[in-house]
This record gives structure tokens, sequence and C-alpha cells, in this order.
């Protein structure tokens, strides 16, 4: 897939850009796409000297070294990449690396570390970047630009790539850093294997490192305790060159150098001279000296030429090495000590018996700075695609998104559920037209009843005009002895403070007559309140009126006035009947109901009629 | 942050929030509208099963037999012209008897308030009516005309007795005022 630098799209086309790579790449599954090689489980590592090469393939999860794949001769002088029968031959080789029985079957990456041992030399820094305080930028613009890094404007990109090691034991005042030259020879190998790689579905990931410093990195694995006191100086012998490091007593790095091998010997000319400089220029008057011999080479006249040089001069404390013949790496197929930095439990075992690996010099190499990749992408090409964090939250953010659509899905169907129990309800379906006309019922009806109540109230017989008559008629009877002269009635209103709603009502019969001597018994009755009471309460059983019986809101009051008295004579009672009525009577009796009673009169305006 | 990391939380994160936020927010609101128009409905459910209970109670208490037809009655009653009413009722009541039994002597509208309607509200109109005649003939008078007329009620009276009819009878002298309801439509 053809992937386009961010700076060239815009934000939505690069995130649509990094969803495809997840979608349709393993970019965003496996996390060895951005791992180093050495540090993934299965690795091929080529040690090249542009001579011979030795081939050796990792297992971490194995904890087990085989014999790599080997390459062509033509391959391994840094020839014919291009061609289309290096590609099959790398192509089976990584099928092979991939799929090694011996090594646990097929890994799910492959990590192919090229150690470059064919050439090695340290330039000098321009003396504007000389003193620069950040390494990482002054290492980017060694890689970018070294023209402009080094100050050398004949610099030639196309054959060499520079790469930057501090100098953690160089004194302020003088330059702060090395800069690390390789050959490109191999690079053409490497951009062909990396792109072999990408036909193989597994990420498999191809870095070049620079073998001298792969080997300092692991220098303190051989040095003494002696070493401690008076500082060391490690001699890398390779076919084509040799690498001068100068280590002091607290285990700084103070010098890089290269001695390359002229007129045909396998050892540098001069070391003795290189030496004895190099004490003296670092003020390591008597320097533990280590040569170690990392390439399949013959340094035959290497020690002759020594014992000459020191002949007649101090002689310096110098050891000789065996790459191959160290017993920490007798594991590692072909004894190339610098592939045993993908072994990382290996070279973490050693530790203990390298107490200057704790220094800052070997901690710092043991960081990354001796694995740079000498023909890694530049920033600028790196950063075109995204990286593995960038890949980590991509996929989180599906997550993210997924887990918003949920919720959002949840609150919506929650809501749907409580809009359907909602609309479901009686009172939703309740219209507006129902619930005008069940209230205009009520308020009809209520005004129905208003208005039929108060006239209930109004049309209640309280004062009747036969009622009236049916009193005095009841309460004196013919043959009595009493003559009714003249009888009255009259009404009117009782009103309380309290009740202004209603008013009650008195009604009051005044009966004048005469009686004589038999009627004066009836008489002496009627001046009794409660004869005269249960008496309208006989009138009013039978009668059926309730308006006369005596209760609670109800009061009855009687007087009697009697003298004595001549009835005039009348047609009807002449004077010799007439003489016998010598009693003259009047009769006053009020029957009360008060405002409180039932049958009080609302005095209210009337209710508007429907 | 890298550009990829930028675009990648500005459209993997921020803007998928942005939309949810929108969306609950959409939500949030419709229910909030929806709550307040269930609580108006709501309301109107409680305000339509209360008037249609108390509708029902009311109509069952109108609905008590002859209730209704009893107001009926008396709207007629009360709708028809009082005068020519009480004057075609008590002819009615007079062609009953005979001159001896029951006279009417007057007729009329007396001034002053009502003792017993005085303090009502309510629109009423006084008339007095003098009968010569029986005690049982008067009394019937007085029956009938109340029950053909229930918006009357006897204000006052006034009864003497006279001189016996020429048949032999007791003759009395009454005098009604009575008080009668008129309904404010009518007035």
């Amino acid at each position: 897939m053809k992937v386009t630098h961010p700076s060239e799209l815009n934000y939505w086309q690069v995130y649509r850009q990094a969803n495809q790579l997840l979608k349709n790449s393993s970019l965003g599954k496996n996390p060895d796409w951005f791992r180093e090689p050495y540090q993934l489980d299965r690795q091929w590592h080529l040690w090249l000297d542009g001579v011979t090469c030795q081939s050796a393939v990792f297992d971490k999860k194995a904890k087990r070294w085989e014999a790599g794949p080997d390459l062509s001769p033509e391959l391994l002088k840094g020839e014919g990449f291009r061609d289309a029968a290096a590609g099959e031959e790398i192509g089976k080789a990584l099928k092979a690396c991939l799929t090694h029985p011996g090594l646990g079957g097929r890994a799910r990456s492959l990590g192919v570390v090229v150690h470059l041992a064919d050439e090695f030399s340290v330039n000098e820094l321009a003396p504007e970047h000389s003193q620069e305080e950040d390494p990482e930028t002054l290492n980017e613009l060694l890689a970018n630009d070294p023209a402009s890094a080094l100050g050398d404007a004949t610099v030639d990109r196309a054959l060499n790539s520079w790469r930057l090691i501090p100098g953690w034991g160089l004194k302020e005042e003088e330059r702060r850093s090395f800069a690390i030259q390789v050959s490109r020879r191999f690079q053409g190998l490497i951009d062909r294997i990396g792109e072999c790689g990408k036909t193989m579905g597994v990420p498999v990931i191809v870095a070049g490192y620079c073998a001298p410093l792969e080997a300092l990195r692991l220098a303190p694995l051989m040095a003494v305790h002696e070493d401690l006191k008076v500082g060391s100086i490690f001699v890398f012998l390779y076919r084509r060159f040799s690498a001068l490091a100068a280590i002091g007593p607290k285990g700084e790095l103070m010098l890089l150098r290269s001695l390359q091998h002229r007129g045909g010997l396998e050892h540098p000319s001069g070391l003795g001279e290189a030496l004895v400089n190099s004490s003296a220029l670092l003020k390591l008057p008597n320097p533990e000296v280590h040569i170690i011999q990392m390439a399949p080479t013959s340094p035959h006249g290497l020690v002759p030429d020594l014992e000459r040089y020191f002949e007649n001069r101090p002689r310096f404390n110098i050891g000789f090495t065996v790459a191959s013949t160290i017993k920490e790496f007798g594991e590692i197929a072909g004894g190339r000590m610098e592939m045993a930095i993908g072994d990382e439990a290996t070279v973490q075992a050693l530790h203990v018996s390298a107490p200057r690996m704790a220094t800052e010099t070997f901690q710092q190499l043991a960081g990354g700075w001796a694995m740079q990749n000498f023909f890694g992408l530049s920033r600028k090409e790196k950063d075109a695609c995204p990286g593995q964090k960038d890949f980590e939250l991509l996929r989180l953010s599906k997550w993210f998104k997924s887990a918003l659509t949920v919720a959002v899905l949840a609150l919506m169907v929650w809501t749907g559920w409580g809009v359907f129990k909602t609309v479901s309800r009686d009172s939703w379906q309740l219209s507006e037209v129902d619930a005008r006309a069940s209230k205009e019922r009520h308020e009809n009806l209520k005004k129905e009843k208003e208005r039929l109540t108060y006239w209930e109230n109004l049309m209640t017989r309280r004062s009747e005009g036969w009622l009236a008559m049916e009193v005095p008629l009841s309460l004196i009877p013919e043959e009595s002895g009493i003559v009714v002269s003249e009888f009255k009635y009259d009404t009117g209103a009782l009103s309380d403070e309290k009740e202004k709603s209603r008013a009650g009502f008195y009604r009051e019969w005044t009966i004048k007559g005469f009686a004589r001597t038999e009627g004066q018994a009836q008489l002496s009755k009627l001046g009794s309140k409660a004869y005269i009471a249960a008496h309208l309460d006989d009138i009013a059983k039978a009668t059926a009126t309730a308006t006369l019986i005596s209760g609670e809101n109800r009061n009855v009051e009687v007087t009697l006035q009697q003298r004595q008295g001549q009835m005039p004579a009348s047609p009807e009672f002449p004077t010799e009947l007439a003489r016998f009525y010598r009693v003259e009577f009047e009769l006053r009796i009020r029957h009360e109901v008060s405002p409180a009673d039932r049958l009080s009169l609302n005095i209210t305006a009337p209710p508007p009629a429907p | 942050m890298n550009r990829h990391t930028e675009s990648v939380f500005f459209f993997g994160y921020v803007v998928p929030f942005l939309l949810a936020a929108a969306l609950v927010g959409g939500v949030f609101y419709g229910r909030a509208r929806l709550q307040k128009t269930e609580a108006k409905r709501d309301k109107a459910w409680e305000e339509y099963i209360t008037t249609a209970r108390e509708g029902d109670s009311i109509e069952a208490q109108l609905g008590t037999p002859g209730r209704r037809a009893m107001m009926k009655y008396w709207d007629e009653c009360l709708s028809k012209e009082f005068v020519q009413n009480l004057t075609q009722n008590l002819n009615d009541i007079q062609r009953r008897f005979s001159e001896d039994q029951l006279e009417q002597t007057e007729l009329g509208r007396p001034a002053g308030r009502s003792g017993l309607a005085g303090n009502s509200e309510n629109p009423y109109t006084r008339f007095k009516i003098s009968f010569n005649g029986g005690y049982g003939p008067i009394q019937y008078a007085l029956a009938e005309l109340e029950r053909r007329m229930p918006q009357i009620l006897l204000d006052d009276m006034k009864v003497t007795a006279k001189a016996k009819s020429e048949k032999g009878g007791a003759l009395l002298s009454i005098e009604a005022t009575y008080v009668s309801w008129q309904d404010n439509k009518s007035r």
C-alpha cells in the first residue's frame, strides 16, 4: 500500500490513511513492525566483512542459535542485489529463517541483523558542531546532512553513512562526540532483503549495525579488574581495519579511532605507536590493552611488531583474545560476538562478571547508541507512517467509538422504551375534544346541580295556607267549649351573623277567642309548650309535612293570656249563648327554624341558568 | 504530538465524542420535552378522570327519580306569566264552589317587603287575596292554589269569623298575602 507523507495530506486524509493501514496491513496488529530487529524473537544475523559472511539464526523463545542460510559470493561482495536470482535467493533464505524447524517452527516476525564489519572510520565533526550538547539532534543532522555536520562538502552520501557516538569521557572543552562512518556497500543487500521481506506476510525488519560499536558495547565482558584502576584500551581487529577504543578508569569512553590495515596486512601497522600515543594523549600511563581478533583472519605479524616496538620502551600489559574462542559466546554460530546483542538474556547474565557495564558509557551504548541502524529511514521517512502508539490510539478509538455507540444506542433504546410506555398510557390517548367535552359536561352538570339544589331549597314547603289553617282547627276541636273569634298567621326571617347565606324563619299563630267553663281544661293544655309541640308533631305526621316537626334546630314558644271577659253577642252566638263564654284568651304559638336547619332559606343570589 | 496522533485524536475521539454528546443532548432535550408534555397530559388526564367521576356522581344525584322532572315542572311554572296564571288558577278553583261556599273578594299586589323572603336575593313578587267562605272551601282553595303554584309561600294571613251564610254554614273572612318566587330568567 502506498503511503503518503502526512504533510501532503489534510487531517481527514491522514486519519483515513491511518485507518486503511490498520485495516489492510498488520502494522497495527503486530507490534514487531516497530521494534529493532535484534529485539524480535526470531533473528537472522549476517556478519559481513566484505570477504566472508557468517550467517546465524537465533530464536529467543527457543534460546538457540542455528547456522543460517548462506548467501551467494556475489551478494557478499556487495554486487548483483537487483538481480531476480538474488531476490529469489533472499526470499528462500528469509523463508528458511522464518520456518526454521530447529527453532520452534514459523515465527510471527523476523529481524534481519546485518553486522557491518567491512569498513569503519571515525571522522572529525565540523568545529561549529563539535561542541553540540544535544547528541540526538546532532545525530539527526549527521545522518541526513553529513556534509553540514562534518563541515566537508565533498563527502558522498551515496557511498557512506554516518552516525554519532557521544564521548561520555571527553572533557568539556574538547569535542564531545565521534562521527562514525561506515560504507554503504551492503545497503543494496539490506534494501533488497527489506523488499523481499514485504512478501513474507509478517514483519521482516532489517537493519545494518556497525560491528565495532557492537563490539565496544560488549567490551566490559573482556575487561579485568585491573582496568578499573588504570583504564584500558580495546583494539578490535577486523579484516580491513581495527577499531581502537580507550576507556578511562571510571569506565568512560575517552577515545574512538580507526586503524586501517595497509599493505595487505590483516592487522594495523604501527599499533604499538598508536597505543603509546593514545595513552599519552589520554594520560593513561599504563593502560590495560585488550586486543580482540573479531574476524577470521591471521594477524601473524602483529605480536612480533609489538615486541619489536616495545623492546626499548616501557611495556604495556597487553592481552590478546580471539573472539570466537570466548566461551560465553560459544553457542553463537560462527562465534561472532557482535551477534550476542540479539541475545539480551545472555548479555544480561554476563553483566554480573562485568562491573563496567553499569557505567554511563556502557549503559548508553546498551541503550541504543551501539545499535544504530546506519541504513535506517530518515525522520521524514519514518514520519510518513503512523507509529505504534498512533495505531494503538487508533485501535483504542474504535473501542471508544463502539462504546460511545453502544452507550448512545442504549440511551436511545431506553428513551424509546420510555416514549413507547408514555404514549401507550391512557393519558396520551385522551384527545383534547374528549377532555373538553368531559370538562364541559362536568361544568354543565355542576351548574344544573347548583340550580336544582337552589330551587329545591326555595321550593321547599315552609309556609302553606292550608297548613296554617289546619293548626288552629286541630288544636281547638268543635264542641270543646272554646270559640275562636280571630286568628292571624305571620312569618318572618331569622338572620344569623355567622350564617350569611342562609336565613332561618319563624311562623306565628295568634289565636283569639272565648272559652266557657267546659273549655277551660282544654285551654289550660293549650298553654303548655310541650303539649303544643307534641301536637304540632302529630299534625306533621298526619299531614306528611316536615316543617312542623320539632328538632334540634327548631323551637316552639307558647304564650297564653286569659282574662275575664264577655263574648259579644252575634247572630251565631246570641246573648243567651254568649253569656257562658266568660273567659277571653289570646294564644300565641311561635315556631322557629334556625339558619342551621336544613329547612332554612338560601338567601344567596340565584345561580345562572345553564 | 505529530500529525498522525493529532488526526487520530481528533477524528477518533474528539469528533465521535462531540457527535455522541450532540446525540445525547438531543435525546435528553427530547426527553425533557416529552416529560413536559407528559406532565401536561397527566394533568389533563387527572382532570378528565376527576371531572368524569364528579360528573358521574352529579349525574347519579340528578338522576334520582323525579328530580329532573320536578325541576322541569318548576321551570314550566316559573316561566308562565304570573298574573294570568294566578287568575286562571283562582278561577278554576272557584268554579268548583258556589258563591256561598267560596267567594274571592280581593286580589291585589301589596307594597312592602316580605317578612319571610325579604332577605333573599332571589326575585319574588307578593300578592294578596281575600276570600269569604266556609273553613273547608277556603282551606281547600288555598291547598289547591299552592299545589298548582309551587313557587308561592304564605307570608301572612288573617282569619276572622263572619255571620252565618244563608244556608246556615259558618262564614269566615280571610286575607292572605303570598310570596311568589320568580326565576331570574323571567324577570
